[in-house]
């Protein structure tokens, strides 16, 4: 039987509570079916197969993910001896969970319009509709939380008694309570304050954070593991701990479970009680009815104040400097221009290629952190290491993914102009295009860690610095030459080969190898580093001039 | 015939942050045909949604088969139809899912309703389609589902909104001959557009309203007397002001010839 059918079911076993507030309980069980279907059918952005593959199960896949997940915390549970450490560390999984998932995946639903125009015309009762609209809401969550929570809640069972099971379930229904209401709130500020376009914008960028933290926890989880062990970590009650939600549940479980009779845990617990209920009756009474007003706002055109024409043209000013500058030609101007402003507009694509910059933080702490060493020891040594090699090569990550991904867009279609364009040498749009991935992605980025650079290691890193600038241009270059050249936004994402993943690896760590191999072997000798850059820079004009001659019947179309 | 009202406005009016609704007062009676014409952005879409019982909040009464508006929205929502402008449905759905839901929302039958979607989604020339996503559906075979969608439940008043955008041809023809049927058994149309053609056909009364205010009222003879030319494109650029065409193209080619 499909999950859907199982939560008619349980809705059914409800229809009196339904009937007796005044709900016409047919049209809900309508509307609820109707929407889990549309679940069960749409893309979940962050754990899509292939494009083109229609998803039939893609909340059970959902499910079955964070299912897997929950192993990882059960035995993170298990592992740490204090009930208030990992019970704050559970909560705080569960909220962040919660609300991340209500962003990324369930804005879509909370901000549907459609619902206006499909079915205010029938003949169904504003309560009706909301109540449905809640409902569907309701049992999404359950699902999420029983997906997430299972088997740490069997661990918790199995490692403080049932008794604490109890308090413990309670405190799960109050922190997803406590979830929504933030996500609620906030959702609220920002429409308060943004326009639909920037709620979009807002949301995208928590897509983005969302995709880096799935990323960094399942890289990072298992290496703090061994952290809470040894210490006999003892917990101790600052005032900003009043401030954070899962600490309350924390508090609230130590108070039951050693029975800690005193101000600060009393506090805690009463603020875990107290602000998920009395939210719960604000948010019914007032911030819904707001809510629902804003979203019916939402699909009437609101004309969207224009930036002043100062501002735009000082924009426009800087970009026009800027290709003027790097660019030779106008096919090679055009072709920087239009990457750099997808590349900061587009999306679908920021949410596939702005993770990198998560994953190069992610990234550079796993490297560093090794063996039994706590943070601050690790900190204090590394000017005596060589990490800065790490941070400098990894910055690549961004330059590779843009490269890889600026081909694919949904609106592939709209490049018909290549072709019927008078466009003679692809080569230069080609051109065009690796740079604007280097100036818009990779540059700022290379500054920060530049800075980092420089304040940790000192001013004799900044040879390695510019040398490892140079050899990053080039190793982009190298890798576009040999991989395959295709114009940017020209193919539909279904086209992309998955398959290819592994050995791109590969090939890019070969590319990589001999300009940082070099780099490194030179490093003792600054000197001699400073008197290579003039070879690498012959080195990048000449690939960039034969990169540029790339003929049509070298273009992949 | 009958000559009751079915629909009518007195001193209809809706302010969002500008005045989009000034005034308008309607009387439309049993098996009339009103074609309600205006360039986008006129008020007709407003108009439509405050009769249809969308937006509830507006100045001025309004009712619709003898209900208030404001107190009897479920009532007149039961009667009447309405195929909104913007292809609005659930995309993710086939045909048949589809407007089975709908028909939950009026309490049909559902044996009933999925004969009667089947076949009325083969007239549509949508047979085949019926059990695949609408994701897949090109603009006219949406629009067809929302006709479907919009008249299930037999309503005796059809609120149309734009109801031939990107239809092909000979579905235009279809709906133009469908409409006018619909008359002959009794029932109401409201049609609105800003597209000339079919409503000069089709229509019993034209009314043309522009930046919320209505203009012209009557039948096409008798605004074609008072306009004294022959299309309705034509009287309809009279009415409205908008004599600008010509020179905007002039201007239009002469820029492009510009260095």
């Amino acid at each position: 039987m499909k999950i859907e059918n199982i939560l008619l079911k349980f809705l059914d076993f409800t229809q009196g509570l339904y009937r007796t507030a005044g709900v016409n309980y047919e049209q809900l069980r309508a509307i609820v079916a109707i929407k889990l279907t549309m679940d069960n059918r749409r893309q979940v952005m962050s754990y899509k197969k292939k494009e083109n593959q229609e998803p039939g199960n893609a909340f059970a896949m959902t499910l079955l993910i964070y299912s897997i997940f929950g192993i990882f915390v059960a035995a993170f549970i298990y592992s740490i001896p204090s009930v208030v450490v990992s019970m704050i560390f559970f909560f705080s999984y569960i909220m962040v969970m919660i609300a991340m998932t209500l962003i990324t995946d369930f804005s879509s639903i909370l901000l549907d319009t459609s619902d206006n125009t499909i079915i205010l015309p029938r003949p169904v009762d504003g309560r009706t509709l909301f109540v449905a609209r809640l409902t569907h809401i309701m049992l999404y969550l359950g699902q999420l939380t029983l997906g997430l929570s299972l088997l740490p809640s069997i661990m918790v069972g199995f490692k403080f008694g049932v008794l604490f099971l109890v308090f413990f379930l309670v405190a799960l229904v109050l922190s997803v309570f406590t979830a929504v209401l933030i996500t609620n709130a906030t959702y609220l500020l920002i429409m308060h304050f943004a326009s639909e376009e920037k709620l979009k914008n807002v949301i995208n960028y928590f897509q983005i954070i969302m995709a880096v933290a799935m990323m960094g926890g399942y890289q990072l989880l298992p290496r703090m593991m061994g952290r809470f062990e040894l210490e006999d970590y003892v917990f101790e009650i600052e005032w900003w701990d009043y401030l954070i939600p899962p600490i309350w549940m924390g508090g609230a479980l130590e108070l039951l479970h050693y029975r800690l009779i005193d101000t600060p845990h009393i506090i805690l617990t009463a603020l875990g009680i107290i602000v998920p209920l009395g939210g719960l009756y604000i948010t019914n009474h007032y911030l819904t009815p707001i809510f629902n007003k804003k979203l019916s706002a939402l699909g009437s055109a609101t004309e969207q104040p224009a930036k002043t024409k100062e501002e735009k043209a000082q924009k426009s000013n800087l970009l026009e400097n800027i290709s003027l500058r790097v660019t030779s030609n106008s096919f090679e101007r055009a072709a920087f221009e239009l990457v750099y402003k997808i590349l900061g507009r587009d999306r679908k694509i920021k949410l596939k290629i702005y993770p990198a910059v998560g994953y190069i933080l992610v990234f550079g702490l796993v490297f560093m952190i090794r063996g039994k060493d706590d943070f601050s020891t690790l900190w204090n040594n590394l000017p005596n290491t060589e990490y800065y090699f790490v941070l400098i090569y990894l910055t690549f990550m961004i330059s590779q993914v843009a490269l890889y991904e600026i081909p694919y867009t949904d609106d592939f279609k709209a490049s018909w102009f290549y072709s019927s364009a008078p466009v003679d040498r692809p080569g230069e749009i080609l051109s065009g295009m690796v740079k604007a991935i280097f100036v818009k992605l990779f540059l700022p980025i290379y500054a920060v860690i530049a800075a980092l650079i420089l304040f940790v290691w000192g001013i004799s890193a900044l040879d390695d610095i510019l040398f490892g600038l140079f050899n990053n241009f080039l190793i982009l270059l190298i890798i576009a030459t040999i991989g395959k050249r295709i114009l940017p936004l020209t193919m539909a994402p279904s086209a992309k080969n998955q398959a290819g993943n592994f050995l791109r690896g590969i090939l890019m760590l070969l590319c990589m190898a001999l300009p940082g191999g070099l780099h490194y072997l030179l490093s003792k000798w600054p000197l001699i580093l400073i008197g290579m850059i003039p070879v690498q820079l012959g080195a990048i004009y000449l690939i960039l001039r034969s990169y540029k001659a790339t003929k049509w019947s070298n273009i992949q179309f | 015939m009958s000559t009751t009202n079915v629909i009518t406005t007195q001193n209809l009016s809706k302010t969002y942050s500008a005045k989009v609704l000034n005034n308008i007062n309607l009387e439309i009676k049993s098996g009339e045909i009103i074609g309600y014409i205006g360039p986008n952005g006129a008020g007709k879409s407003t108009t439509i949604k405050i009769l249809t019982g969308i937006i509830p909040d507006f100045d001025g009464d309004a009712t619709v088969l003898g209900f208030d508006i404001r107190k009897d929205t479920l009532e007149i929502k039961r009667r009447i139809g309405y195929i909104p402008e913007n292809a609005a449905l659930y995309e993710t759905l086939t045909p048949v899912e589809y407007l089975h839901f709908i028909g939950q929302l009026y309490s049909l039958d559902k044996t009933q309703t999925e004969t009667k979607a089947n076949e009325l989604l083969r007239v549509f020339e949508l047979g085949n389609h019926s059990e695949s996503r609408m994701t897949t559906f090109s603009k006219g075979m949406k629009q067809k589902v929302l006709l479907i969608a919009g008249m299930i439940h037999n309503p005796s008043i059809l609120f149309l909104d734009e109801p031939l955008s990107g239809l092909d041809a000979n579905a235009v023809i279809l709906v133009k001959e469908i409409l006018t049927q619909l008359k002959q058994s009794g029932k109401t149309i409201f049609y609105s557009s800003h597209i000339m053609d079919v409503v000069e056909k089709i229509s019993d009364r034209i009314i043309i309203i522009n930046k919320g205010e209505m203009i012209a009222n009557g039948t096409y003879a008798e605004l074609n007397s008072q306009a004294q030319s022959g299309s309705l494109e034509q009287l309809f650029t009279e009415i409205t002001g908008n004599k600008e065409h010509q020179s905007a193209a002039g201007q239009f080619i002469s820029i492009l010839g510009n260095k």
